[in-house]
């Protein structure tokens, strides 16, 4: 309940400052890609299915935005780099935003397992080992480059290396979205990627 | 003047800041308090106690901390999204660095998964420069971070209305002496809760006394229940009826005239627990009950003997030197008068009431006792009840006590009531708890404790 107006407040507060910043549409796209692939890395450790994603829409009373599947396929489709992109154009801000929460709010429903398999990460690199021969990591490693070879298409432009250093990433990234200021962290993360680029 | 100490504590590190905040700092402004501590102890379980590090600092410091932190956080989880990262190994170089000074603390990756907080004028204990941390403990530290933070914004967001309450107390005819005593008295209880006294000794029992006095709440349930009762003989007395508002002003001093005017034993100012509240509606019905049979006083009064708290007598010494003690007894007869005047407009609401008045007395004594049992566990938990930092829901229990008033077994309702339940001050099964039950009184209670440091209690 606590959460549910917790969001929605901060929610507010983000619309003026996606207003104020997000009125390029080369950033929204940009937005898009990096949106899809922290779900994707969600989606590999979390094993998180469309059904989830649909109920923690409905949990944040986002229904407007993510109501059904059909509804999700478009906007995930909406990443331009996506293989079945062409679904669906545009993704406004509201919707960048819905995502966000949405990932934040799954992260944080996951924090315990993100927080255990970013602390084998740091055990296994400690210890020069490769992550990828832990079952916990190796899974969601071989998840996360099916995933990505499935969907995205410039995949076969990154070596695998590069690849799983990407999965790596994404995942120590993902136990910060799980925490109590992680929308905001995304949020800021996504934008001031954008900035950069543009 | 004592301090105020927030503690935050995820499973890695331990972040306390100590205020010293005088009474009269919660008048002002949220200026930022010049007595302000904290330090940061990163409990590396791989580490023994002795190699543990600590930070300290002032408040400068602490905010330099978060600055460096944030902005690196920042920087690490934008990198992510940038293309060239995914050809090439993802190192950054810290774009500050150059930019502070080097008494500025900041952050440089370390590797994969760690991460360097280079400590720049920050007092710590260790014998280098810098601490490593591990992904974990670098999430951790943002976490107590955020923590402080939010801490921080419920705080200036309590103080206006915490002062405006001030205010208002002051404001409310209340004498210059008397808002001192009460003010000075009033501000130790937020300093008690976070400093988890429990230790207190009994001989300061004029604290909680006096805090029940400042609720607004506290004679609402008062009211509500002694309106219940049907009776019809205080008809007669309609005509004394004061007018409603002397009820609510008289409040902060209760108590003066029920022990020195209506003889309790000493038995009944030794045992028991709840205070105020059931002395005087206990002195009320003996007044009352007085003019009709002594066949009726007698139960209430051994009941009633139980149930004020040893803390009542040394309160009531204090008390009197803020109040004359004639305003006592004038006060007592507003409570009766008032009493009298809702009896009064509930028998024309119901007038099938007056036929029988045998049936009206048991009515009205269940009634009282209702809300001295509820009252007593509010106090209890008011007293004690104090919100852990990471909560941001309430808290629901269902106390089943035992017939002597000590617990029996506490429900938590909900996973966070199960988790929290360690730090509820929730006292064990079999300990003192509040004053023994009559076979009237429920034996269930469901106990809502809010992280803003609210109490409800419900008899179920």
């Amino acid at each position: 309940m606590s959460i549910n107006t917790k969001t929605e407040y901060k929610y507010s507060q983000w619309q003026e400052l996606a207003n104020s910043k997000a009125t390029k549409d080369g950033e929204l796209e940009n937005i898009k890609c990096h949106l899809d692939l922290v779900l994707l890395a969600l989606e590999a450790i979390a094993n998180i299915s469309s059904e989830a994603i649909i109920q923690a829409a409905q949990d944040l009373h986002l229904e407007s935005m993510i109501g059904d599947r059909l509804t999700l396929w478009r906007l995930r489709s909406s990443n331009p780099k996506r293989k079945t992109s062409g679904g669906r154009k545009k993704l406004d801000v509201e919707e960048a935003l819905s995502l966000v929460l949405i990932i934040c709010y799954l992260a944080n429903q996951h924090q315990e397992l993100l927080r255990r398999s970013v602390s084998l990460l740091e055990q296994v690199t400690e210890q020069n080992e490769s992550p990828h021969q832990t079952a916990l990591l190796g899974n969601y490693l071989d998840k996360f480059i099916n995933y990505y070879q499935e969907r995205i298409t410039s995949s076969h432009d990154i070596s695998p290396e590069s690849l799983a250093h990407l999965a790596w990433k994404l995942l120590s990234d993902l136990l910060f979205y799980s925490g109590q200021n992680g929308h905001r962290l995304l949020w800021v993360a996504i934008f001031d990627a954008t900035q950069i680029k543009s | 003047m004592s301090p105020k100490i927030h503690r935050f504590t995820p499973p890695t590190c331990t972040l306390e800041v100590t205020e010293q905040k005088s009474p009269l700092s919660y008048h002002r402004s949220a200026e930022p308090s010049k007595q302000f501590q904290f330090e940061l102890r990163f409990d590396d379980p791989r580490q023994a106690t002795t190699k543990q590090i600590t930070i300290q600092g002032d408040q400068q410091d602490l905010l330099q901390l978060q600055i460096a932190i944030n902005h690196y956080i920042q920087i690490q989880l934008q990198s992510s999204f940038q293309a060239k990262n995914l050809t090439e190994n993802i190192q950054i170089t810290p774009p500050l660095t150059s930019r502070f000074s080097e008494q500025t603390p900041y952050l440089t990756p370390q590797g994969f998964m760690h991460h360097e907080l280079f400590l720049g004028s920050l007092t710590h204990n260790s014998d280098r420069s810098s601490i490593r941390l591990g992904t974990v403990q670098l999430f951790d530290l943002v976490a107590a971070l955020e923590a402080y933070q939010a801490k921080i914004q419920t705080l200036s967001e309590v103080k206006p209305s915490r002062s405006w309450r001030d205010i208002v107390l002051l404001g409310g005819g209340i004498t210059a002496i008397a808002a001192i005593a009460i003010f000075t008295v009033f501000k130790p209880q937020p300093q008690q809760n976070i400093a988890t006294d429990t230790s207190r000794p009994k001989s300061q029992g004029k604290i909680p006394e006096l805090n029940e006095i400042t609720p607004p709440p506290a004679p609402d349930p008062r009211q509500q229940a002694v309106s219940t009762p049907k009776l019809k003989e205080p008809l007669t007395s309609a005509k004394r009826l004061p007018p409603p508002p002397a009820v609510e002003t008289p409040k902060p001093k209760p108590d003066i005239p029920d022990p020195a005017d209506y003889e309790l034993s000493d038995v009944a100012r030794q045992s028991g627990f709840d205070t105020p509240a059931k002395t005087k509606i206990s002195s009320n019905q003996e007044a009352k009950s007085a003019s009709r049979s002594p066949q009726t006083t007698k139960p209430e009064t051994t009941i009633y003997a139980k149930t004020p708290a040893p803390r009542t007598t040394p309160t009531t010494a204090p008390q009197a030197e803020i109040t004359p003690r004639n305003q006592g007894q004038e006060e007592a007869d507003v409570e009766i008068e008032g009493i009298e005047k809702t009896v009064e407009t509930k028998d024309l609401a119901a007038p099938s009431a007056i036929a029988d008045s045998s049936l009206v007395k048991p009515t009205f004594r269940i009634a009282a006792k209702q809300v001295s049992q509820t009252e007593a566990v509010t106090a209890y938990f008011e007293d004690k009840w104090q919100p852990p930092e990471d909560l941001s829901q309430s808290l629901e229990y269902r106390l089943l006590l035992d017939r002597n008033g000590s617990i029996k077994r506490v429900i938590p309702l909900g996973k966070a009531a199960q988790l929290y339940l360690s730090q509820t001050n929730i006292p064990l099964n079999g300990e003192p708890f509040i004053a023994p039950l009559t076979p009237s009184q429920s034996s269930t209670i469901r106990l809502l404790l809010n992280p803003n440091g609210g109490v409800q209690v419900f008899t179920e």
